[in-house]
This record gives C-alpha cells, structure tokens and sequence, in this order.
C-alpha cells in the first residue's frame, strides 16, 4: 500500500474513533449541559450542532495557531483569546439559527449562548496548541460531527416520544409521553444512549476479533 | 428583616430547588466528567461559587447600564462571556504574581470554574429573573453552592452503585447519568412542571 493511502487510512480512523469510540458527549461527557436539557425538539438539536460547529472549529484552529506565538505569551492569555472568538462567534450562530427555525434562541434558552463555553474546546485547546493548524481543523470538525450525531439522535428520540412529531411534522403513533421533554428525561436518555453506544463498540470489537481470529486460522490451514 | 428573609429563600430556592445541576445540568461535566478528585471538586466548587456571584451582580450591573438598548440584543450574550473573560484574566494576574506556583499547579481547575455553563447561566438566570444586586448576589451564591449540594449527593450515589450488579453498558457514566435524572425527576415533584428556561 502507498503511504499517503495508509495515511489516509489512519486519519480516517482516528476521525472514526473521535465521532464513535471517544463521542465528545456520550463517551468522554463533554458538552452534557446542553445535549440534556436542550435536546427535547430535533430543530433544537440542529440548533445546538450548528452553534457548537460556528464555535468549535474556529477556536481549536485559534488555538492552533496560539500555539506557535513565544512560549513566555502565558496560558491564560491564551485561554482569554479563545473565550473572546468564542464569544464573538455567537453572533453569526445566532444569525444563522434563524433559518433553522424563528424561535430558535428563545426556545433554547442560555443554552444557545453556553455553547461558547463548551467543555470539548476549553479542554481540548491546550492539546490543539501542539499540532498543526490543519489537525486541530480536523480534529474540530470530528467533534463536531460526533456532536451531532449524538445530539440529533437524542433529540429526534425526545420529539418522536414527547410530542409525536418529527421536524415539527405530526406522526400518527400509538402513544405519547410528553414527560420525556423535561429535563430529567433528558438526564435518562443521554444515560441510555452513552450505554447503547458503549454496547454497540464492544459488539464491534467482539465482531472484529472474531473474523480477526477466522482469517489467521484460515491462513494456517492453507 | 423581611428582606433577609427574602433573600434567605432566594438562597435556599438556587440551593435546592432550581439545583444547577439537578434541574438545569449545568456544571454537569465538571461533577461526572474530570478527574479533580475530593479535594479538587471542593476546591471547584469554592471558586464557582465565588464566580457566580460575582458574575450575577456584574451581569446585574451591566443589564442596568444597557437595559433600554434594543441593539444589544445580539451582542447580549458576547458581552457576559467577556466579562467572565475579563474576572478570569484578573483573577489569574492576581495569582501569576502573587502566588505562582500554587496557580500553575491548580490553573485548569480556575479556568474551568470561570469558563462553564453555571458561570453564564447565573448571569443569564439573574438577569432574566429582573433580580436587584442583593438578589442577584444571593441567587448566584446559591447557584454555586448547589454545585457542592451535588457532589455531595453524587459522591453519596457512586458509593451506592459500586455495590450495585450493573450492566456492563451501564458502567460509569450512563448510570451516572440515569441517577441524575432520578434525582431531578425527584426536584420536578417538588417544583412543578415546567421547562428549563
């Protein structure tokens, strides 16, 4: 195999094991606050991914960048100039989200806005200051991505359960339990998806190990 | 005395009812998530506290000197996160100078108390709620000391599920979680159903 097809091979892996096996919300617990309470509607859902993407990946390629400034430039300061895009970025997100739907901001509350402070690039841009500008690009856009499967697929859940809806779309289904768009029903389904994600990799695993071993015992008896 | 009473309950409310980590999730991942340990999760928990109370009476002030502006709707929220930034930035001089070691040794645990949800709920919560600056000072110290209020509870939940036969799934942080939600879900009788503002 060429080096750039094994390269492309192993960036494809580690962006697999960002969104799957280290998912920055169900797997290492980044961003809870928002992915629990916000996530009862799936437009609140995309709503929530698209703030994180407007944030995330500007600040950790920021941070990138910051991390070729003179090692006397304290971290702190840093940390105050990601804040400051972070905070910035709410603006052109907050603009965007109106296409997604009018009562957007309104309906998510201060958890649209706490995005900015979300755990994923607060933790994450200390480490993003070693790499190059366009690892810590990829890196963002992988958090991303694992963020928002995680997010839609949690709050299309909620909706389909609470309200019977899809996308604001009626759906005709046998019951409704309008609890589930309450907060702590939000505690109880991020609880259950992180456990049914957790289960879905150790199955791989089991998968991958057992055609792992069929392959070498095929191969010794040829 | 009917304002200190009234403060008292505002206090107690931010403490136990409207639980900033039981019915809001904020600081959700600082309590499950990183590994501070006791005395790091204590030491969190003190300077969240001093943050969301200094945070709510500054957003308070802020909210007074540009209340009546329309234009500021959008750059609202830009506005609390770089006041938190700028407390952040001072706090951090302050301890470069005077005590170095000590800071370089805690900084992570400062800046994600300074920079977290509960941080900029406390000044979104105050302001919404139209607190005066006793108010807003006493909700926000309520705020903080509920993070502690939970730990204590979630310390007290792992010690129970240690013992426990969980599934393998459920391990760790899903049932974590799921404690959470049984805990909150006992607050909801408490308060009454509403959504999370």
């Amino acid at each position: 195999m060429l080096p750039e097809q094994n390269s492309a091979k192993r960036n494809l892996r580690s962006g697999l094991n960002l969104i799957f096996a280290q998912n920055p919300v169900l797997v290492t617990g980044f961003a809870l606050a928002p992915a629990v309470v916000g996530t009862f509607t799936l437009k609140n859902g995309t709503g929530l991914s698209l703030v994180f993407a407007m944030v995330t990946i500007p600040v950790l390629f920021l941070a990138s960048l910051l991390g070729m400034l003179p090692e006397k430039v304290p971290q702190f300061v840093r940390t105050m100039a990601c804040v400051g895009l972070a905070a910035l970025m709410l603006i052109p997100a907050r603009l965007l989200a109106r296409g997604i739907a009018p009562n957007l901001f309104d309906s998510l509350g201060m958890y649209f806005s706490s995005m900015a402070l979300n755990s994923v690039w607060l933790l994450r841009a200390p480490l993003c200051q070693e790499k190059k500008p366009i690892w810590a690009l990829w890196e963002g856009v992988c958090h991303t991505i694992g963020f928002s499967v995680c997010v839609l697929a949690v709050s299309a859940v909620r909706e389909l359960l609470a309200y019977n809806t899809l996308w604001g779309h009626p759906l005709s289904l046998p019951a409704k339990f309008p609890a589930i768009a309450y907060a702590f029903a939000g505690f109880i389904a991020v609880g259950t998806a992180a456990a049914v994600l957790r289960w879905s990799i150790d199955r791989a695993h089991d998968v991958a190990g057992l055609v792992q071993r069929k392959r070498k015992k095929w191969r010794v008896g040829r | 005395m009917n304002t200190l009473v009234g403060l008292f309950s505002l206090l107690l409310t931010a403490l136990v009812l409207e639980n900033a980590v039981f019915s809001r999730a904020l600081d959700l991942t600082a309590l499950l998530v990183v590994p501070f340990g006791r005395k790091g999760v204590l030491l969190f928990g003190l300077i969240l506290t001093g943050v969301t109370t200094v945070s709510s009476l500054a957003a308070t002030l802020l909210n007074a000197a540009i209340g009546g502006w329309e234009s500021v709707l959008y750059v609202r929220p830009v506005l609390y996160i770089l006041i938190l930034a700028v407390l952040y930035g001072l706090v951090c001089l302050v301890l470069n100078w005077k005590k170095k070691e000590w800071f370089s040794s805690h900084s992570m645990i400062i800046t994600i108390a300074f920079f977290n949800c509960a941080a900029y709920g406390a000044m979104a919560l105050t302001v919404y709620s139209g607190f005066s600056y006793l108010e807003s000072m006493a909700y926000g110290l309520g705020l903080g000391l509920s993070f502690l209020l939970a730990a204590f509870l979630l310390e007290q939940g792992r010690r129970c599920l240690s013992i426990c036969n969980i599934p393998k799934a459920f391990r760790g942080l899903p049932a974590e979680l799921v404690y959470v939600g049984l805990i909150s879900l006992s607050l909801y009788g408490l308060v009454g159903h509403q959504l999370a503002a």
